[in-house]
């Protein structure tokens, strides 16, 4: 049976392995016949949402690892916008609002409210964290 | 939807608790079903009389005294949590409902989501 599952990461993308765990799910969970509803970033995880990332060539790429996801798979990606804005991690909107001098936020993600959270745990067969 | 949410870390030392709570206050308020446990050191999060202020934090625990107004009306405490510390319920900032090992993992077995930030 097909399932649909949620996603939840709040890993940081330097100091667990949330991320490259959760990447790794959900390219096996289509190459499985499943589907992911979305994946919400929350806590230290939206670190992963500033487009600011600048790793050397030779490591790892965690950014880059959801934006593929996300085309490949025409995968919703949404960072918690509470806990982003409070991490200085900003989106051009929300950095108007606030009268702040920048903004920060990379394309494919989507600023979003705890809300679309429970839209997606609550309509997904499974929910699984990554932390 | 049955969603249970695990508090395992003390207050203050970490934003997780305060977002978690953030997060089952979100659920409750889509009309999700929400309880709260407390467990291991979680059941700091619960003690009365602190005084976060003090090192410029906002105390978000009250919080936990008004979630009638969420319609979260199940905190549960994990029995061995308090003795290991030596905390009695009266030190707590509210009514709890204290459950046994048997009580403990009934409550995990039939929620259908369980969290722990």
């Amino acid at each position: 049976m097909a399932l649909k599952y949620a996603i939840l990461v709040t890993g940081s993308p330097y100091t667990s392995q949330a991320h490259s765990s959760a990447q790794r799910f959900v390219d096996a969970c289509y190459r499985q016949g499943h589907s992911v509803h979305s994946v919400f970033f929350y806590g230290d995880a939206v670190y992963v949402a500033n487009e600011l990332w600048n790793p050397a060539n030779d490591e790892q790429n965690l950014q880059q690892g959801w934006s593929s996801l996300a085309s490949q798979y025409d995968l919703t990606i949404n960072a918690c916008v509470s806990v982003a804005n409070k991490r200085g991690i900003v989106s051009q909107e929300d950095a108007e609002l606030a009268g702040l001098p920048d903004h920060n936020v990379n394309a494919d993600f989507h600023i979003a409210g705890l809300g679309e959270w429970v839209e997606a745990s609550s309509h997904s067969d499974r929910v699984i964290h990554f932390s | 939807m049955n969603q249970l949410y695990i508090f395992t870390k003390p207050p203050y030392s970490t934003d997780s608790g305060k977002e978690q709570l953030d997060m089952a206050l979100a659920a409750a308020s889509f009309d999700q079903s929400v309880g709260l446990l407390f467990v291991g050191e979680g059941v700091w999060q619960l003690i009365d009389d602190q005084h976060p202020k003090l090192v410029g934090q906002k105390e978000y625990t009250r919080l936990f005294n008004g979630l009638d107004l969420y319609d979260i009306e199940h905190l549960y405490v994990y029995h061995k949590s308090l003795t290991h510390y030596g905390l009695l319920p009266e030190q707590l900032l509210r009514k709890v409902e204290i459950l046994n090992d048997a009580e403990y993992k009934n409550l995990i077995e039939r929620s259908s989501q369980v969290f722990s930030l």
